[in-house]
């Protein structure tokens, strides 16, 4: 029986990204959607996200204008589609602190949050660097860490050092340091329970946008994806390409080499591999896996 | 559209910019957004040259200013959780270290006469960062003075942070302002 729901839930999206940004060192190939999503998992008593995406206001706005982000909808709206208000949300993890994935905590009165204290204190050092190393603090907003303050002081920021089994039952927080950026994590569910699963998911935060990542030309066929493994580390790595492609050997190794466990939340044909209801506001909700008693929301 | 947007009397209704983190001035907020009238007379672009002169000296204190208060932020959060002091240690640059460069910066820039109010306003948020940075710098290694004083340092930072906003208005940053630790658009919410 598996206790967790896990739904992927769109929220914006970049019509036009290059795709050299996407699959390091791929130049000239044009350009693709990328989507802007998190995740909820929902079961075992606990409604958690992974990611809370960004508030299209203030700075945030201001990033998305750069990057060229469109169609964003509130966690309200989104999370609406699944019956769930943002008050509902218990806990949060947060894979990293860029401005799309720990932008919106406000939204969320009643979560915890979990960060990677390294996230917090490599970021702090960056901010102290000479001007000409701006680039160590590419999309960071500073008002995210002011914010994360007043979380921290209501005891709703749980600053995790290095990794964490059963942080919610069948739920572990897996580490890939030095790599997307100073602190990333990824969400390793566990949905049969078991030391070793044989049923679980991976929630990669930004170690991986797309099945490119991890296959050489990904097909899909009757929802699965096929192809060879062959590593490509995705277009923005803060730290070491090589502990990406590490992260992403990683992940796999955790769910058996079976590539749909991975879940690349960037990747736009995830509505291909799972069961999918695109909502008047032309966003998708792909439904990963239900627990039992959960009804469908596609 | 906007279910989780601040509110304006929000302490965090605050804007950065990615600009502020490479040293130019912040987007302004919508309140604040006024269409700039093109000069349509000689005087008008004298005017204009030398308030770009004057948005071009201060860029770059105003960028470190920013950075300064996440910087401290993030270190609020870790003397809260745990113990700062490491990440302290490691920076290569203390708070303390680069509001007093930005300090010594500001007192060499020669303002022109129509940025000076503009300028106190800048220089009054530095000065409170910096007796800020000194309270944070005594106390980094003991977490309990933390937990009591992080209250009211958040409020200070929160403070220095709606002082800089006011001041983040590229073409009509010369706002009115008055210094009771606060300016006109402060003021009014």
């Amino acid at each position: 029986m598996s206790p967790y729901s896990i739904w992927i839930l769109e929220y914006a999206h970049i019509p036009d990204f290059p795709v050299s940004g996407i699959k390091y060192g791929i130049h000239n190939e044009g350009v693709r959607k990328l989507p802007y999503c998190y995740v909820l998992i929902k079961g075992n008593g606990r409604t958690i996200m992974v990611d809370v995406g960004y508030n299209h206001r203030d700075y945030g706005q201001a990033l998305a204008g750069q990057f060229g982000v469109t169609n964003w909808h509130s966690a309200r709206e989104v999370l609406a589609q699944c019956d769930v208000t943002p008050e509902d949300i218990d806990t949060v993890f947060v894979t990293h602190a860029h401005f799309d994935h720990f932008g919106n905590t406000d939204a969320f009165p009643n979560a915890r949050f979990y960060l990677q204290e390294r996230e917090l204190s490599k970021w702090i050092w960056a901010m102290a660097l000479p001007d000409r190393l701006n680039w160590t603090r590419t999309g960071l907003d500073p008002s995210d860490i002011l914010r994360a303050v007043e979380l921290a002081r209501q005891g709703r920021l749980i600053c995790v050092d290095g990794e964490m089994e059963d942080v919610a039952p069948g739920i572990d927080l897996r580490v890939a340091f030095d790599s997307h950026t100073f602190g990333c994590m990824w969400v390793h569910v566990r949905n049969d329970l078991a030391a070793v699963a044989h049923n679980s998911w991976v929630l990669a935060g930004d170690l991986v946008y797309v099945y490119d990542n991890m296959v050489a030309n990904p097909q899909i066929i009757n929802s699965d994806i096929t192809g060879t493994l062959d590593y490509r580390p995705v277009g923005l790595a803060q730290n070491s390409n090589t502990n990406l492609v590490l992260a992403t050997e990683e992940m796999l190794k955790a769910v058996d080499y079976e590539v749909k466990r991975v879940i690349p939340v960037h990747e736009d044909r995830l509505s291909e591999v799972f069961p999918t209801r695109v909502t008047d506001k032309n966003l998708r909700i792909m439904q990963v896996c239900l627990a039992e008693g959960e009804q469908s929301r596609v | 559209m906007f279910d989780a947007m601040r509110s304006q009397d929000s302490p965090y209704s605050l804007s950065f910019s990615q600009d502020c983190m490479e040293g130019r001035l912040a987007p302004f907020g919508d309140e604040a957004v006024q269409p700039i009238p093109v000069p349509s007379d000689h005087s008008l672009v004298l005017v204009t040259d030398e308030l770009n002169r004057y948005v071009a000296l201060i860029e770059h204190p105003y960028g470190q200013l920013n950075r300064v208060i996440a910087q401290m932020a993030g270190l609020l959060i870790l003397g809260h959780a745990r113990n700062g002091f490491s990440t302290y240690a490691q920076l290569a640059k203390t708070p303390e270290q680069a509001l007093i460069e930005t300090l010594d910066l500001l007192n060499q820039l020669k303002v022109p006469p129509m940025g000076l109010t503009h300028f106190k306003h800048l220089s009054l948020a530095a000065r409170n960062l910096l007796d800020l940075s000194r309270a944070l710098h005594r106390n980094i290694n003991n977490a309990a003075v933390f937990k009591t004083r992080a209250p009211g340092w958040l409020s200070e930072l929160n403070k220095a942070n709606a002082l800089l906003r006011c001041i983040a208005i590229p073409h009509s940053g010369l706002m009115p302002v008055d210094l009771q630790n606060t300016c006109f658009c402060c003021s009014q919410q």
